[in-house]
């Protein structure tokens, strides 16, 4: 062995890089936290946007922070079919058996789905009659203002 | 969304056909005006997730040649490692990305230059769809933002941007929200519309009509473009 006291970048660079990434990424980096954006009423629209959503927990193997934010016509994804009649302004409800069984089954994985109070006043909607599972937690008064103050905080925003 | 076009779409949009295959989709596009706008929606979709990505923080590790370490080796390590973690811990806590700094509006319209330490929410609407309900909905809960953002003395700037098919929006001939948009122009400083000027140019080539945009909105040359630079610049985006 030659030279062990003399101290050389191919030493002490790659540890440091490393351990300064690692850092970096350590305070930087949590969970990711991501929102979606649903204002549509197409229910195969919906519906990939629902896959898109159990994609995104497999491939982040559920080290990730997911939020749904509904309103205007995308209500209609947990609105009850016969909810309908007593709306003002909704063309679609698409809360049936086989979309609501996709809506639990990503609030069993741990993704909110958020109601925008300002639309369910505005299509006459009981958001805890009307629609499928939400909380007085889950409402917030205004879609735009929530997807704002939402990405300000760090949530990326993806309209599917 | 249907059928098995759409794994031929994703690898279109991705840029993974060979040419043969690639032309059989642009023949199948123009045919296809419903295929040609899911390819739109999955080009949409790509542009967001790559802008969303475009700085991932923090590097992966890289490979590190294994080497006996000697003591000192291990002594510098420990002292990089401080230095490394009190770096790292400075990257991470800083608080935004320089070049958020943007100025913008040079015509101003009322409004002052940003600056650095401006407070200001900046938002742009990227309206795409020509539905009236979605139209009105916007209206209102924009209205509703600048109003409270005033009340509680928050600086806001809010763009409302349509292309596409959301161009009708803003067309003299089509709009059913002229009023309502030179009404809000005048009454709020922090407003703009803007409109795309390739629209404008695709709709008068196909539909051979003079394309006459309201006069209370600003146009540009590529709403897609304009949105992405935005973003860039650290304005808050929403798809309505």
């Amino acid at each position: 062995m030659c030279e062990r006291t003399r101290l050389r970048p191919s030493h002490w660079l790659a540890p440091v890089l490393f351990t300064f990434a690692l850092s970096a990424a350590a305070v930087a980096e949590p969970p990711a936290r991501v929102v979606y954006h649903i204002n549509f009423d197409d229910p195969s629209h919906q519906i990939n946007a629902l896959h898109n959503l159990e994609n995104q927990i497999n491939a982040a193997d559920g080290r990730i922070k997911l939020l749904v934010m509904l309103h205007g016509a995308g209500l209609s994804l947990l609105l009850y079919p016969e909810a309908l009649d007593h709306t003002t302004g909704m063309r679609l409800a698409n809360g049936d058996q086989e979309m609501l069984a996709r809506v639990d089954h990503l609030r069993d994985l741990g993704v909110r789905f958020l109601v925008a109070a300002n639309s369910t006043r505005r299509h006459h909607i009981d958001p805890f009659s009307d629609l499928h599972g939400v909380d007085p937690g889950d409402m917030v008064p205004s879609a735009l203002l929530e997807l704002t103050q939402l990405q300000q905080q760090g949530y990326i925003y993806i309209k599917p | 969304m249907s059928s098995s076009n759409d794994i031929d779409l994703n690898a279109y949009v991705d840029g993974e056909l060979t040419p043969e295959e690639r032309l059989e989709v642009l023949d199948a596009l123009q045919h296809d005006s419903e295929l040609a706008r899911e390819a739109c929606e999955l080009n949409n979709l790509k542009s967001q997730l790559q802008l969303a990505y475009a700085n991932p923080p923090g590097l992966s590790a890289g490979n590190i040649a294994r080497r006996g370490p000697s003591l000192l080796t291990i002594a510098a390590s420990i002292v990089m490692l401080a230095v490394g973690l009190l770096g790292g811990w400075l990257v991470g806590n800083e608080q935004a990305p320089k070049d958020r700094l943007v100025l913008l509006d040079p015509d101003g319209r009322g409004q002052a230059p940003a600056t650095a330490e401006s407070q200001e929410t900046r938002i742009v609407f990227h309206l795409t769809t020509p539905d009236q309900f979605t139209a009105a909905e916007l209206l209102d809960d924009v209205e509703q933002m600048l109003d409270t953002y005033k009340e509680e003395g928050k600086p806001l700037r809010v763009e409302i941007v349509s292309n596409g098919e959301g161009l009708d929006f803003l067309r003299e001939s089509m709009s059913m929200f002229k009023d309502r948009i030179h009404e809000m122009s005048q009454r709020y400083a922090n407003l703009t519309f803007v409109a795309c000027k390739n629209t404008i140019d695709r709709v008068e080539v196909q539909h051979g009509v003079d394309v006459k945009i309201v006069p209370d909105a600003e146009i540009i040359n590529s709403g897609v473009d304009y949105v992405v630079k935005r973003q860039q610049e650290g304005w808050i985006y929403i798809r309505v």
